[in-house]
This record gives structure tokens, sequence and C-alpha cells, in this order.
């Protein structure tokens, strides 16, 4: 806790992005601690109790363009079921998380709280990438039969996602650099890899991808 | 493999409408790749004589299909086609004018031969719809993929040792080239549903299909993923709003 820096006093676009990170990294918390305690990791837990030396960020997020869609995508990955969080919250937030993280904690435009946070994300979530496939494994399967469970599980996550890139690109892209498309692919690259690796078709898995994406 | 066939006064007219455009695409679209071919030729010499035994090959891909649809009662969509194939001519002659192999090399062998080997692939399993069209579907596919191994094989050992010239090249050609080919792929999308394919997998067939390529030839499997759905994603995110392409 004593690497970061003062937080207080950071301007309107890091509080919001502080927010939303605190939002995701709750929503994971409390899912984690009741369905899949191997992801609750004191990496994890370390990152949360940083978050929360700020306020909520209600206000930050308060009608701007990621309130809504923002929602949506936490509704679409709240579930008392332990596939759907595994695969949703495990697998596909933490890989999303992963990537906004990485990009942050080396961005000259973003400060140093910010960027020390996001280091700690990274770590976080790079410790979940490690973990979440073994898990699948056993809880779920490989192969075909982890496919059909991404395509019934992720499919919700994946169609609230087209309406975050619009509030992404408005708020962090001219002053970061982080655009939705770049996230995606790097989401989409690390998704592909972990995928192979479980044993999936590798162009099923596009393929479904694409089709999620496209509204389809 | 043609045993079922729907005769043209019974096809249901969206489906006709459909495959009037998907026909019109692949038979414009091989007449393209064939002048494509040509203007490379043009450019190099030493290899001339294999790339116009390609345009040939194009060229018959695109009188095949034309005969196929004629026999099927589809009057290929000239129009639809060539709003789709004008954005690629001018790009082509673009290239063609800075003599510019190897980005012509890449539009053609990479970015148009992918979309062709996407649709191609996922055609055949439906061939049988329309009578006599396996076999010449099936034919060019192979012919494609014949192409595209050649392609390969001049960009590996032209940027052997040179991956990271050859990553700009690919990235400043991918830009348009992909904008444009990944843009019909998504305008086509709704007209391949309707003839019984699905245009979402055709779409991530020719981002995997594109992806590997960019493997081939050096890119590192996450590079090259991140890279291909980096472009498509704005594409995708236009077809799901239901906004034009291009």
């Amino acid at each position: 806790m004593n690497v970061i820096t003062d937080s207080t006093d950071l301007g309107r676009d890091e509080a919001l992005l502080w927010a939303i990170l605190f939002r995701f990294e709750s929503l994971a918390v409390e899912q984690y601690a009741g369905l899949v305690p191997a992801l609750l990791t004191p990496e994890k837990q370390t990152l949360v109790a940083l978050l929360r030396t700020r306020p909520h960020g209600d206000e930050e997020l308060a009608g701007t363009q990621l309130e809504a869609p923002l929602a949506e995508l936490m509704r679409s990955v709240t579930s008392r079921d332990e596939a759907r969080v595994l695969i949703g919250q495990g697998l596909f937030l933490e890989l999303i998380g992963e990537a906004i993280y990485r990009s942050f904690s080396q961005n000259a435009a973003a400060s140093e709280p910010t960027r020390k946070l996001c280091a700690l994300g990274a770590a976080a979530s790079g410790r979940a990438r490690t973990l979440v496939p073994a898990l699948l494994r056993t809880r779920i399967g490989e192969g075909a039969v982890l496919l059909q469970a991404i395509m019934t599980e992720a499919a919700p996550l994946l169609r609230s996602l087209d309406d975050l890139g619009d509030g992404i690109d408005a708020m962090f892209l001219d002053r970061f650099g982080l655009s939705f498309a770049d996230l995606m692919g790097d989401v989409a690259a690390e998704l592909i890899a972990v995928c192979l690796d479980l044993g999936i078709d590798r162009r099923k898995f596009v393929a479904f991808l694409t089709s999620a994406l496209m509204g389809i | 493999m043609d045993t079922v066939t729907t005769l043209p006064g019974l096809r249901p007219q969206p489906e006709q409408e459909a495959i009037e455009k998907l026909m019109g695409l692949a038979i414009f679209g091989e007449k393209v790749a064939a002048k494509i071919y040509l203007l490379l030729a043009e450019l190099k010499g030493d290899f001339a004589p294999l790339l116009k035994k390609f345009a040939r090959m194009e060229a018959n891909h695109g009188a095949w299909f034309l005969d196929a649809s004629r026999s099927n009662g589809i009057e290929p969509d000239r129009a639809f086609a060539d709003n789709e194939l004008n954005y690629l001519v001018a790009q082509v002659d673009e290239h063609f004018k800075k003599k510019d192999f190897d980005a012509l090399i890449i539009v053609q062998g990479f970015i148009v031969e992918s979309l062709a080997i996407a649709t191609y692939e996922s055609f055949l399993p439906i061939a049988h719809k329309y009578a006599g069209t396996f076999g010449v579907f099936a034919r060019a596919l192979e012919e494609e993929r014949y192409h595209v191994d050649w392609v390969v094989r001049y960009l590996r050992l032209r940027y052997f040792d040179a991956v990271d010239e050859f990553r700009t090249l690919a990235e400043r050609v991918n830009v348009q080239g992909i904008d444009c080919i990944g843009g019909t792929m998504m305008n086509i999308s709704e007209y391949l549903d309707k003839i019984g394919m699905s245009g979402a997998y055709c779409a991530g067939a020719m981002m995997d299909g594109y992806t590997r390529l960019l493997e081939t030839v050096g890119f590192e499997q996450k590079d090259a993923t991140k890279h291909v759905v980096g472009m498509f994603m704005p594409l995708i995110r236009k077809y799901r709003r239901g906004e034009k392409t291009k």
C-alpha cells in the first residue's frame, strides 16, 4: 500500500477510471469469495484495498457515456453460477482488465498514483490469468465442451461491450491514446492463446467472438 | 454433390436477391483479381509468366461462376459488385502507379484471397442448392490456396530476416485494405445468412485466415491477432449499428 502516493487530487478522467475499476474489482471480489475462492488472491485483495482508499466515484460516473453500458456489463457477469463467474469474470473481464491496466501502467499521460495502481492491477489480473485455465479445465472441461460453455456464458458480456466502446473512446482516447479497437485486439490475442491451450478450435472460437461482437 | 437444386422460380425472393449479389461479387471479384495479377506481372518481369498464369486462373473462376449462375437462373448483380469493388480498384491503381509490388501482392495475395477462401470454404456445404456450383467452387478454392501458397513463399523470402520491415509494410497496406475488403465482408454478411451460410462465421474465418497468413511471414501469433482484430473492430461495430462500412 505504501507504494502509492496520494490519489486524492486525480483529474476527472483518472477519477473516472478509478471509479470504473472499483466497480469491476469489487464485483470480482464479491463473486470470487462466493463461488471461486481460488481467484481471491492476495494480489486481488491488495488491489481492491487500494481502490477502496478513494470514494466509490458515483459522482464521476453519473451522466457519462460509460454509466449505462458499464451497468449493463456488470449485470451480464453478475451471477450465482460458478461457470458463468469463471468464464465471464475470471476469463473475459480479467483479460479486459489486464489490457486496461497494462495500458495505463506504462502511460506517460497518466499520473503516478494511477500508473502504480495499474501496475498492481496488471499483476493481479496476470495472476488470475495463470490460475483460470486450470479452473476452467477442472470445473467445465476442455475443447468443444468448454467452447460451448463459453458461447453460452460470454455472449451477453460480449454484446454489452460494444456500447462501452463509445464511452472508452470518448473518455480515454484523446488524452491516453487508449482506443476500444486496440483494447479488443489485446484481449482477443490473449483469449485466443488461452483457448488454444485449452484445446478449443481456433477458427470456431474466432467465429464465435466475431459473431457475438457483430451482435448476431 | 449437386443433387438438390431449387428452380429459380421457386427460390424465395430474398434468397434470389442475395445469391445474385453474392455471385456478382464472386464473378466480378475474380475479374478484378485477374487484373491485379496482370498488373503484378507488369511490375516484376521475373515472375511475369507465373503471375499471368494466376491471372488466367482467376479469369477462369469468373467464367465458371458465370456459367453456373446462368444455369441456375441467377443473374449476377453487377451494380452491387461494382459498388463493392470500386474502392478496391482505386487502391490497386494507386499501388500500381507507385510501382509498389509488395503492397499490391499483400492486397491481392493476403487480403482479397482471405475473403475468397473464407467465403468459398463456407459455401461448399450449401453448394448442393445450386446445381453445378460445388465442383467449380471447390476447384477455385484449391487454386486460390495455390496462389496464396506462392505469395507466402515470396514474402517469406523477400522479408527473410526483415520481419520489422514486413510489419511496417503490412500495417501500411492493411489500414486501407482491411477497411475495404473487411468492409465488403460486413456488407455481404446478411446475404450470406439469406442463402443459408453464416456471415459471422465467414467474417471470423476471414479474420482467422488473414491472421494466420501474417503469422506465416513472421508476426507472432498474439501480435498478428491484435493487429487484425484492431482493424476489424471498427467495421464490426459499424455493422452492429447498421451503418455503412464504406
